[in-house]
């Protein structure tokens, strides 16, 4: 970043901090319940020509850690636009919409955000609540960048006013198949035969038909394809079934409470085949719920490190400064990353089109989100730098943390994923997959 | 699904029905001598799990052995259902069932809310080791844990038992199910026996709480309120304020949860229970044990 780091931090950390963090208590890497409260609050003020960023997540509740995690992201980004004198001479201001993980509370807040605050932009939402808020989103014209939602509801309506800065579960569903049928990947063995429990939601229910349809194409069998009820108390009538078809692995995709209760009902029913699991358990709150004995070689998928960003030394430097902006103990953070990009594109696309003398209307930023996202423009990787270049009269290509962000017609951005392992409590790299692979 | 499959959905429903039983046997144990639907009842059970993971994960200073952590949480949780009676139930005990339950619904909010409010709600799981189900003369699979659950079940059926049909206290309590005013008229202190039954209520409804912890981790301060439901089946499936009836609807609920999650779907356990509340209540009221006491 070209903006002295350490100056900045110093004239807007403190204050700064205890606004981001305002309302939003937990530590939030995930295995925090939730219960931030004060979803609604401004946590930035600004005044009737400032521009406002809605931040459209969850911030209380099981999925509270989201907000939780992105907040922070968003208000470190928002003053960095703010200390090189906002955009068009308007500050930046941002506004939380808590969307409780529940679709009719992302209603209400969505057209609060549209109605009430008439956000420019907005951040957010994730994959439960999508299907629930684009058209409004849509319809009003807010462009709309999620650092959180790979539902694949959206593959084919985003590329206009929604696009994303996180891998589609099309992706990561193919990505999972791969990784299953090909021992390069994995470390242990070629996987032919494979069954599915997946959670009767959405946000679950997103990755069954690609990893279904991937693992076919890819020369496997699909042995059975359960769907399971979330938030049971007990799995092992399910797991009975999985293990009456004899599959070799199993990909679960569930919450991590639920994959601790299947996992283990599985240990104890003596389930000899190994599971894979989702983004949403390649982490340690999953790890540390479960013994060891019943985690042990099993396989997740996780976003891998950008290799340009983490060579540059761009992605340590990101997480020295959200940790210190914060107060968080550590910065890789689940969706940390991906909100910086989220955050970084809009900032460009609002400052792109400024410079070029036209009114920051919804279209006009939504056209410019992907103009400041395209090589072979000037290569940019931080708000301040880019608006430096587009006000000197260059069009930019910002680079990210999580990948290039080039933004295809659908919204959507290829990343390379990492194929974790579990081993006595921690995960290892197994195997990485570049999206070419894919 | 053969034979295998048939025993084994029947064993762990004799395993599930054995917390149901521990629990509606408590339920009804309070119904028989207060006349109301305690809908407080699930954050007993609640508040004995989560006394017994913070007594055996050293919360409170002192890492206790894990019977011992339970012994101490159903102790306890009896010695709150008291105060709750006292403080909550006692002083309308004369304005009828309706405000008793509206009140038991107040009350159970403001009990779960309070333990989140301490502990958040985090999930939560008792330190009991993970063990493999073993094999029992190739018939069934169970674990050492889940044996134990049946024992810990039966154990205090039969104290229950014992309790109602040898002791004084049994006695009052059956006299005083019976017909209160007669009892009082015949010199039996019926507020001391109400007392001593919420007692027994809770310590019931917490021991039950524990042996829903042992089989079904991790749980939330939303799980006793959620299990009522499976509690109040098996409950009316005996025939409410009726101890015996109430274990032998206990192992009806689970064997009829158990059959349906393996025969039909494992998605609806829970539905399988209120369908048959809700088939009891249109066909036999009274429940399958229509008897005294």
């Amino acid at each position: 970043m070209e903006v002295d780091r350490r100056a900045f931090l110093r004239r807007t950390g403190g204050a700064a901090t205890v606004t981001a963090i305002a309302g939003c208590t937990g530590d939030g890497d995930g295995d925090d319940d939730g219960d931030g409260g004060g979803g609604d609050n401004t946590t930035t003020g600004g005044d009737d020509s400032s521009l406002t960023i809605g931040v459209l997540l969850p911030f209380s509740g099981n999925y509270g850690w989201v907000g939780a995690n992105v907040l922070p992201v968003v208000n470190m980004v928002v003053d960095e636009i703010n200390e090189q004198g906002g955009i068009d001479g308007r500050q930046v201001s941002v506004v939380q919409g808590d969307t409780e993980a529940s679709p009719d509370a992302a209603v209400s807040a969505t057209d609060r955000l549209v109605n009430v605050e008439n956000v420019d932009g907005v951040i957010g939402p994730t994959s439960i609540t999508m299907s629930a808020v684009i058209d409004t989103l849509i319809e009003n014209e807010v462009p709309v960048i999620t650092p959180t939602a790979g539902t694949t509801s959206l593959d084919d309506r985003g590329g206009d006013y929604v696009f994303r800065t996180v891998s589609s579960d099309s992706l990561g569903g193919r990505a999972i198949a791969k990784a299953a049928r090909d021992q390069q990947y994995n470390s242990l063995e070629d996987y032919e035969r494979m069954a599915l429990m997946v959670g009767n939601k959405e946000v679950f229910q997103s990755f069954k038909e690609p990893v279904r349809s991937s693992l076919k194409e890819f020369g496997g069998t699909v042995t059975t394809a359960l769907d399971i009820r979330t938030g049971k108390a007990s799995y092992s009538s399910e797991v009975q079934q999985m293990m009456e078809s004899d599959p070799e692995i199993c990909v679960l995709i569930a919450s991590v409470e639920d994959s601790v209760k299947i996992t283990e009902a599985g240990y104890q029913a003596s389930y000899e085949g190994n599971w894979f699991v989702t983004q949403d358990q390649t982490n340690q709150d999953f790890l540390s719920q479960s013994e060891n004995q019943v985690t042990n070689d099993v396989l997740g998928l996780n976003a891998a490190a950008y290799q340009s960003a983490q060579s540059a030394g761009r992605l340590d430097e990101f997480f020295e400064a959200i940790t210190d902006y914060a107060g968080w103990d550590k910065g890789a953070k689940i969706f940390a990353t991906n909100t910086y990009d989220a955050m970084n594109v809009m900032g460009l696309a609002m400052k792109q089109v400024a410079a070029s003398s036209g009114d920051l209307t919804g279209p006009n930023v939504a056209d410019a989100i992907s103009t400041v996202a395209t090589p072979p423009e000037e290569t940019v990787t931080a708000y301040t730098a880019g608006a430096s270049a587009i006000e000197s009269g260059s069009d930019v290509d910002y680079e990210g943390l999580v990948g290039p962000i080039n933004f295809d017609e659908n919204g959507d951005i290829v990343a390379p994923f990492s194929i974790k392992i579990a081993q006595d409590g921690e995960w290892t790299e197994a195997g990485r997959l570049p999206p070419e692979a894919l | 699904m053969g034979l295998d499959t048939f025993l084994q959905a029947v064993v762990s429903g004799l395993i599930e029905g054995s917390v149901i039983a521990v629990g509606a046997v408590g339920l009804t144990l309070s119904y028989g001598v207060t006349r109301f639907i305690n809908f407080a009842y699930g954050e007993f059970l609640t508040y004995g799990a989560y006394l017994t993971v913070f007594l055996a994960g050293g919360l409170f200073g002192v890492s206790l052995p894990l019977p011992a952590a339970a012994v101490v949480a159903t102790v306890v949780v009896g010695a709150l259902g008291v105060a709750v009676s006292r403080t909550f139930f006692e002083p309308i005990s004369d304005r009828g069932a309706l405000p008793l339950l509206i009140t038991s619904i107040g009350v159970s909010f403001i009990l779960r809310n309070l333990l989140q409010g301490w502990v958040g709600v985090d999930a939560r799981q008792l330190p009991i080791p993970l063990l493999r189900r073993q094999d029992y003369f190739g018939l069934f699979r169970l674990t050492h844990l889940e044996l134990g659950v049946i024992a810990a079940s039966v154990v205090t059926m039969l104290t229950i038992h014992l309790l109602l049909q040898r002791t004084m206290l049994g006695k009052r309590m059956r006299a005083t199910s019976g017909n209160r005013s007669l009892a009082k008229t015949a010199g039996i202190d019926t507020t001391s026996v109400i007392r001593q039954t919420w007692f027994l209520s809770a310590a019931a409804g917490a021991l039950a709480g524990v042996l829903y912890a042992v089989l079904f981790s991790p749980f939330r301060p939303g799980v006793g309120f959620e299990y009522l439901i499976v509690i109040f089946a098996a409950t009316l499936l005996g025939g409410i304020g009726r101890p015996y009836g109430a274990m032998l609807g206990a192992f009806c609920i689970g064997l009829a949860m158990n059959f349906g999650s393996t025969y039909l779907s494992a998605n609806y356990t829970r539905a399988y229970a209120f369908l048959i509340l809700v088939g009891v209540l249109l066909l036999k009221p009274e429940g399958i044990r229509g008897g005294e006491f």
